[in-house]
């Protein structure tokens, strides 16, 4: 087993960059998650770890060797795909055997793996049928045993859970996370979910347009986003432009706001943000980061209800308790904790 | 609910009628022929005699000999098929134009295929001279009415490789590339990737491309009757001759049945075999 260093990746499709200069260190045992909008080059990433392209410029490497070169077969991935892409002529066990037959494992070895694997995603009593004759949810675990039996080095899922409905998938997620803890596997996983990026990770990787925003542990990230784009897509954010004046104080269209003390602003154009959950009604006489706003929405959803507000002419949202009695229409102050606001780029 | 049904009719009533008019009408004429009724020539009556004069060595030759181009075929063209699909498949420079160049032969009618193959094969054809000019050969090969029908077999290749191409190349399209990925990423060199994946997922497309070329060429008499040994010839140019030459309607007409029903014989084996494939396939 060994870490995956990615040093500089860069991949054209024709006259397209789908991936921009790539740089990435994953520890041996991490799960580092790729986390981006459609299309912003995480599946091309993979597939490039896994070898099915190479890389135009750059390094990928396993440990310390470098693996551009070396086709998929040698590398020692295993990778469960959102397809699942499980043989279909083959039965469960025919499948899940693969890649133990490949490396020509020894037949009893590869009875007793297999009978393992087959009980840690609990199959039982499947191992004849075919893929066409079992759920969504079952082929998935196929996909997942076929690919850990191998024992690999590195372990990469592209979205593995898109295709199941969303009470599985939750406790899907657990059980690979869990899977891989105790495997220890230094993983890479793929996602365009932020919430199944939060919780399964060591680290998130925000990806956009091919090139990496912000690497951090999921609460670092989702606390101290550096940018807009990372405020707004882990999670959501209301986020105002304005004029940085003094240190630790931001002047916008909207209001003046002073900030969290752990950067100096100097002077010039910067843009705030702040989580909706981060607002809160104003306790009457309160000064500082007040925001009057006209309510324009109240939603309940559940454990929270959702506002929508507009300050003058920008639109905001806040969460706030169920206990919420104001209406559309009605007129409120609502506070900003200044540790809460981040300044980003 | 009625008038759905009246119009349903008329709407299957050209094609349906079209089909049982020139090929149930048309079969069973034949086979009626077979055993002198409705003859053509001379009088009607059951007879059998006709079938027991198909039981000479002329007729057992031409029915090997079309039974080997069929099979010969059938196979040979996989040989060049398979490969090149394979090949095709994935998108590389100039496949496109392959592609397109290897169709030709779909538009060219067997006959003109068959004397365009002649002048290339020919005693004083283009090989030969190629040959003698490059000093490889010192007398011109006889490559064309050889006793075995390699000329037949070739020229059927040749006309039949874009048919199995169109059928394997749809086939192969149809596979993932997921599922080819899967494997690679599983250990499975190139070459087991095509033994243990493509090949037997593109199985029911290579059985429908080997069973369609063997009936096409089963039956075939331009190809033979041009390029083919003076014997023994196919059973459609045995046909031919007990008919028009020899004024044998009869016996002509056993041939036709044999050929009908021989081609029939496959289709059905095909289609419990393709049936058998897809079963296993899910
Ligand atoms: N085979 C391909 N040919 C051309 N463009 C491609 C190909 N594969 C992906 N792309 C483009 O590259 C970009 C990145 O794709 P991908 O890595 O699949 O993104 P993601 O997995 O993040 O959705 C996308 O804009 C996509 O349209
Ligand atoms: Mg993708």
């Amino acid at each position: 087993m060994s870490g995956l260093r990615l040093r500089n990746v860069v991949r054209h499709y024709g006259g397209f960059t789908a991936v921009d200069g790539v740089d990435l260190d994953i520890a041996k045992g991490e799960l580092v998650t790729l986390l981006g909008p459609s299309g912003c080059g995480k599946t091309t990433t993979l597939r490039m770890v896994a070898g099915f392209m190479a890389p135009d410029s750059g390094d990928i490497l396993f440990g310390e060797r470098r693996m551009n070169d070396v086709p998929p077969h040698r590398r020692n991935t295993a990778m469960v795909f959102q397809s699942y892409a499980l043989f279909p002529h083959m039965t469960v066990a025919e499948n899940i055997a693969f890649g133990l037959k490949m490396r020509k494992i020894p037949a009893a070895e590869q009875m007793r793996r297999i009978g393992e694997a087959i009980d840690t995603v609990s199959l039982r009593g499947l191992e004849a049928r075919r893929p066409g004759q079992l759920s969504g949810g079952q082929q998935q675990r196929v996909a997942l045993a076929r690919a850990i039996v191998t024992q690999p080095d590195i372990l990469l899922f592209d979205e593995p859970l898109s295709n199941l409905d969303a009470k599985l998938r939750e406790k899907v997620r657990l059980e690979i996370r869990e899977l891989q803890k105790r495997l220890g596997v230094t993983t890479l996983y793929v996602t365009h979910d932020q919430v199944e990026a939060l919780a399964i990770s060591d680290r998130v990787v925000v990806m956009n347009k091919g090139r990496i925003e912000q690497v951090g542990a999921p609460e670092a990230l989702y606390r101290q986003p550096l940018t807009s784009f990372v405020a707004d897509f882990l999670g959501a954010a209301n986020i105002v432009s304005g004029t940085a004046a003094g240190d630790h104080l931001v002047t916008t269209p909207i209001g003046r706001f002073s900030v969290g003390p752990e950067r100096k602003l100097g002077s010039g154009p910067v843009k705030i943000s702040w989580r909706p959950e981060d607002m809160r009604v104003a306790a009457p006489g309160a000064e500082a980061n007040i925001v009057g706003a006209r309510v324009r929405g109240v939603v309940f959803c559940g454990s929270f209800t959702e506002l929508v507000l507009d300050v003058a002419g920008q639109q905001l949202r806040a969460q706030v308790d169920t206990g919420f009695r104001g209406r559309e229409g009605d007129l409120l102050d609502f506070a900003v904790p200044s540790d809460r606001i981040r300044v980003v780029a | 609910m009625r008038t759905d049904r009246l119009t349903l009719l008329l709407l299957i009533l050209p094609g349906a009628g079209f089909i049982f008019l020139f090929l149930a009408a048309a079969i069973a004429m034949t086979v009626l022929q077979s055993v002198g009724l409705y003859s053509l020539v001379g009088e009607s009556k059951l007879t059998f005699e006709h079938w027991f004069s198909l039981a000479d060595r002329t007729f057992v030759d031409s029915f090997l000999f079309s039974l080997k181009v069929g099979v010969g075929s059938a196979f040979g063209t996989l040989v060049f098929s398979y490969p090149l699909a394979l090949f095709l498949r994935r998108r590389r420079y100039g496949t496109q134009l392959i592609g397109s160049i290897i169709k030709i032969p779909l538009f060219v009618p067997a006959l003109v295929a068959a004397f365009l193959i002649l002048n290339v094969l020919a005693f004083h054809g283009i090989l030969n001279s190629t040959l003698l000019g490059l000093g490889i050969i010192d007398r011109p090969l006889r490559m064309l009415n050889d006793k075995f029908g390699w000329n037949v077999l070739i020229i059927q290749i040749w006309k039949n490789l874009p048919f199995q191409l169109l059928i394997l190349a749809a086939t192969l399209e149809s596979i993932q590339t997921d599922i080819e990925d899967a494997a690679r990423n599983l250990g499975a060199s190139p070459w087991r990737v095509i033994r243990h994946i493509i090949l037997p997922l593109s199985a029911p497309g290579i059985l429908i491309a080997v069973v369609l070329v063997f009936i096409l060429t089963f039956g075939d008499y331009a190809i033979t009757k041009v390029a083919g040994p003076v014997y023994p010839s196919s059973l459609s140019v045995l046909m031919y001759t007990e008919a028009f030459t020899l004024q044998q309607w009869g016996s002509a007409a056993c041939i036709g049945v044999v050929i009908t029903f021989a081609s029939l014989l496959f289709v059905a084996i095909y289609a419990r075999a393709a049936r058998a494939v897809a079963e296993i396939g899910q």
